[in-house]
């Protein structure tokens, strides 16, 4: 299978489908190759072997396989057929491609696919982010943060080498390989953050780069999207900020330095030309990635539920306080080098604000949104057209503050939906209209709730008197009509058993009334 | 007590025997046979929580929920009449929450045991 290289010159190649057409380019190098080609063409088979053959021999391979992958694109229009299908990156080109030796194949498969896969994320990664950078002239910040990033960000939880690469890719080519394996979730909050910066941006060239970012991002990090996945898609910067306040497990004391100061860097270079949303994203992000791996997707969930509303509800509001979020989180977290970096000039309005707000602050408005805005954060959220890289990344934060303010403020709404039991209101109802005969207003209805209530309590009350005098613990039907006697229900001439056959239905009358049947049995049994 | 002898004779013959259980009864739906309109069914656990939230030192029999539901259901049926004959004073067809405040406060106190 001939695979035809993204090649412009081929473009005419691409155009003839027929078979028999042969449009050789006016670049082709040789016409004798293309004289041959002509020959042998009926025999394409065989024309293509030997025109690879030919090839090798002639096309040096130190020029590159582009070169024979030109050279390929020569061959017969049945390249042509394979080229309509996706381009496969060079290294993944194999040699013997036209010939179907399976040995061959597979001997190249094993070596060359691993290394073609990586070099081919590397690329599209370096493409990615080198459009990002571009814009956002990390050029700067990768020589102070690419260090830090290495110095401190020792442990990662997440040996994936894909976001390794992601992460140093936006950064710098020899980076790459020395920060592959170690910061993955850096790379991909900085994926991220320049995802969700793009996405919540809106007017934002960085925006189309993001959004590619993300589209690959997704293609690539499978993994982190079925992670991200599970938990709810947040959307909102405000998500990732939450989540930066709510860091704090050890383990990633050590990775958010490294990624604090990465987004610091990154909210420095972009304060100048981005809004205060792409800052948030990627600041929120970066920190983020490195509380990927929350502990219950559950808070997670909610997390995100809590930044899209109240990224959705207060877009600017909740920006600024989320900065200042994540300023104070990168505080904490280093408390140093992080506010060093973001109080620089563009910032200083945000730092400023950041500094006055506390925590507590955020979590006051974290607070507010929880019962209302949670309702409404579902319809925001799928409203907002966020892709879904956006999605997972938005997932992937795992705050843990506001997990805690979340299970606090679960607690206490638990026991609230609780509450006392109390009758059904339809049961009260019905038995009250049809005793009362005549039509009943609906205050009246409350009324009679009230009068319930109270009835009970008194109730409890005189079982409780006649029980205790009896010295018994448990209320027996004896002094349920001791209450009635006393109430003026039963008296001499109406016995319990009357009203009892009255009021009640057959099955309850059953189980109350003692009946003899025949064979000098009673039921029920006493 | 013919009255009963006779129901009885003719629940035992409709009567397929179940097993008497001591303690709490079970619930058992509303007979399906008994014809027009019919109440519905006690809420007996309903009445337990409400007793045992009041006074959980206090345990009810086994069918003495039962007669609690019954003395509700006579308080209920008091009130509504001292309501109705509320209303009918004030030359009112509908029984307004006024009537059924006065009402209340009556019963209530004749409740009190």
């Amino acid at each position: 299978m001939v695979t035809l290289e993204c090649w412009p010159a081929l473009k005419p190649w691409l155009v003839c489908f027929g078979r028999l057409e042969m449009h050789l380019p006016d670049f082709v190098p040789d016409g004798t190759v293309m004289t041959a080609l002509h020959m042998s063409r009926k025999k394409k088979k065989f024309s293509i072997s030997e025109f690879e053959r030919g090839a090798d021999e002639r096309l040096p391979r130190n020029l590159g396989k582009w070169c024979y992958s030109l050279s390929l694109s020569l061959s017969p229009p049945r390249s042509l057929q394979i080229s309509l299908a996706t381009p496969v990156p060079p290294e993944s080109v194999e040699k013997r491609g036209l010939i179907r030796r399976p040995k061959n194949r597979k001997a190249v498969n094993v070596e060359a696919f691993e290394g073609g896969v990586e070099q081919n994320l590397l690329q599209i990664k370096a493409q990615n982010h080198m459009a990002e950078s571009q814009a956002t002239s990390i050029i700067g910040m990768t020589m102070g943060t690419s260090d830090t990033e290495i110095v401190l960000s020792n442990t990662e939880l997440f040996a994936q080498p894909q976001l390794g690469e992601q992460s140093q890719a936006g950064f710098s080519a020899p980076e790459q390989k020395l920060l592959k394996g170690k910061n993955p979730v850096q790379g991909r909050k900085a994926s991220n953050a320049a995802i969700e910066a793009g996405v919540l941006s809106d007017v934002d060239a960085k925006e189309g780069m993001t959004e590619r970012l993300q589209k690959k991002d997704l293609a690539q990090d499978p993994e982190h999207t079925d992670q991200m996945a599970t938990e709810s898609r947040g959307r909102a910067v405000s998500l990732s900020s939450e989540q930066r306040e709510h860091t704090r497990g050890s383990s990633y004391a050590e990775q958010l330095p490294g990624a604090d100061e990465l987004v610091a860097g990154i909210k420095y270079r972009r304060s100048q030309r981005e809004l205060s949303w792409g800052l948030l994203c990627k600041l929120l992000l970066l920190l983020s990635k490195n509380v990927v791996k929350s502990p219950t997707s559950a808070r997670t969930r909610r997390l995100s539920r809590h930044s899209t509303a109240m990224a959705a509800l207060y877009p600017e509001q909740s920006g600024r306080k989320l900065m200042k979020e994540a300023v104070e989180r990168e505080a904490e977290l280093d408390g140093v080098a992080v506010i060093g970096e973001v109080g620089d000039s563009e910032e200083e309005e945000m730092t400023e604000e950041e500094a006055e707000t506390e925590e507590p602050e955020s979590e006051e408005l974290s607070m507010k949104t929880p019962a209302f805005i949670r309702t409404k954060a579902y319809r925001p959220s799928p409203l907002l057209s966020t892709p879904r890289s956006l999605k997972t990344a938005a997932s992937r934060f795992s705050p843990k503050p506001p997990l805690a303010q979340q299970a606090a403020k679960r607690t206490v709404m638990a026991p609230r939906r609780k509450r006392e039991p109390a009758l059904p209101s339809s049961l009260v109802k019905k038995i009250f209209s049809h005793y009362a005969k005549v039509p009943v207003a609906r205050d009246a209805f409350k009324v009679v709730e009230k009068c319930v209530e109270v009835y009970f309590r008194q109730l409890s009350n005189d079982l409780e008197a006649y029980t205790m005098h009896a010295r018994r613990k448990t209320v027996q039907e004896a002094d349920l009509e001791l209450l009635m006697r006393r109430q003026g229900l039963v008296t001499d001439k109406m016995p319990l058993h009357v009203l009892i056959e009255r009021h009640l239905p057959l099955e309850y009358r059953k189980l109350l009334i003692p009946v003899a049947m025949s064979g000098n049995k009673v039921i029920p049994h006493k | 007590a013919a009255r009963r002898l006779s129901g009885g004779f003719e629940r035992s013959r409709g009567w397929r025997g179940r097993e008497r259980a001591v303690g709490p009864a079970r619930e058992f739906t509303a007979p399906p046979a008994v014809a027009g309109r019919m109440k519905r069914a006690a809420p007996r656990s309903t009445l337990r929580t409400l007793i045992k939230r009041h006074k959980p030192q206090l345990c009810l029999a086994a069918y003495a929920d039962l007669l609690v539901h019954l003395n509700f259901l006579l308080f209920l049926h008091r009130l509504a009449e001292e309501a109705r004959a509320n209303a009918f004073e004030s030359k009112s067809k509908t029984i307004k929450s006024e009537h059924t405040m006065a009402a209340a406060k009556v019963i209530l106190k004749k409740s009190r045991g």
